[in-house]
């Protein structure tokens, strides 16, 4: 067998051509020791579900909300909703509930639709013409007895767009058997409540 | 025949190699041992969590439909309530610790003008009566 002598210079770059890609691989593999650590480390919270479950009940349930309060004897009457006039319920809504403001803005964390359902709308609209409303440049066209309000509107509209993206919002929706009060009559209708928060 | 000063350059050389290698995973050892310490002190997660639970039972609270009182405490688990500060102002829910930054979640409010400022508690009592809310801290 014949033995290659190497010279000193053909040794040491022999050794400095092993040893750098072997420190370089160390450093490598500290850095995914590093990487896997941050990995597993959680300091996020998802709570988006919870969060739209919370203002759906509110939505639904509180005196502030959409069902019918007494103010008289300051009763709520949950899961009967009263229905006489929904742009006063949509104002009162949007101008009782409210995130508050940061940095002299206001927060908004939650956006709603409601949406009711009753043969009682399809009565009233045989007296006026069917029209379609105009919001925010985009045309809607109400279903025949359907009716719509809005908490936060912009902002549902702007979430509700995202809702398909992959770190767009969060929509939940929701259906409730109800009862309507029209006046002092009571008559059995549904609504469904879209509550949308943004992904973090 | 061989030289002998012919491989003692080399082995210093290599001799230097390893030492370089071994002060390298040194340094990356004693980084990972103090961040890992870090991690290990750090209440990000807990102070993230609280602002997001209690922003959230405030919310109920203050919007239940008929008067209700609420008692609020960990019994289990290392998140502990009396290591933080807890602030309620502007409808937002503010948890910090002695040190590091505030964490903040906002609650759905029907005026947004209530205050709280409640330190280092055991428990927190919620309550709704009669339209007013309150929160104040609970002896355990």
């Amino acid at each position: 067998m014949k033995i290659i002598k190497k010279n000193k210079k053909a040794q040491i770059s022999q050794m400095v051509m092993y040893y750098i890609p072997r420190i370089f691989f160390t450093i490598i593999a500290l850095f995914v020791v590093l990487a896997l650590i941050r990995g597993f480390i959680v300091t996020k919270v998802n709570t988006e579900q919870a969060e739209t479950n919370v203002y759906d009940f509110v939505l639904m349930y509180s005196k502030n909300g959409i069902s019918y309060y007494d103010e008289e004897i300051g009763r709520v009457y949950p899961g009967v909703i009263d229905i006489n006039d929904l742009e006063k319920i949509e104002k009162e809504i949007n101008k009782n509930l409210g995130f508050g403001e940061r940095f002299g803005e206001k927060t908004n964390r939650m956006g709603a639709r409601i949406t009711y359902y009753s043969d009682m709308f399809e009565e009233e609209k045989k007296e006026k013409d069917e029209k379609k409303e105009e919001t925010q440049g985009k045309k809607i066209e109400q279903k025949k007895g359907e009716r719509e309000i809005y908490f936060n509107e912009n902002f549902f509209n702007l979430l509700y767009g995202q809702k398909d993206l992959e770190r767009g919002s969060y929509v939940v929706e929701r259906e409730f058997d109800t009862v309507f009060k029209y006046n002092n009559d009571f008559y059995p209708g549904k609504i469904k409540i879209e509550v949308a928060v943004p992904n973090e | 025949m061989k030289k002998r000063g012919f491989y003692k350059k080399a082995t210093t050389y290599l001799v230097w190699f390893v030492i370089l290698e071994i002060i390298l995973v040194g340094i990356m050892g004693l980084g990972l041992t103090y961040y890992l310490i870090s991690i290990k002190d750090n209440t990000l997660f807990e102070r993230n969590y609280l602002s997001r639970d209690l922003a959230l039972t405030t919310s109920i609270i203050e919007n239940s439909p008929q008067d209700i009182e609420f008692e609020y405490a960990m019994y289990s688990g290392d998140t502990v309530l009396h290591k933080f500060e807890f602030v309620w102002l502007d409808s937002n829910v503010f948890v910090s610790e002695k040190t590091g930054n505030k964490k903040v979640f906002p609650y759905l409010s029907h005026d947004g003008s209530f205050d709280a400022d409640i330190k280092e508690p055991q428990k927190i009592i919620f309550s709704n009566k009669e339209n007013k809310l309150e929160i104040k801290e609970g002896i355990s």
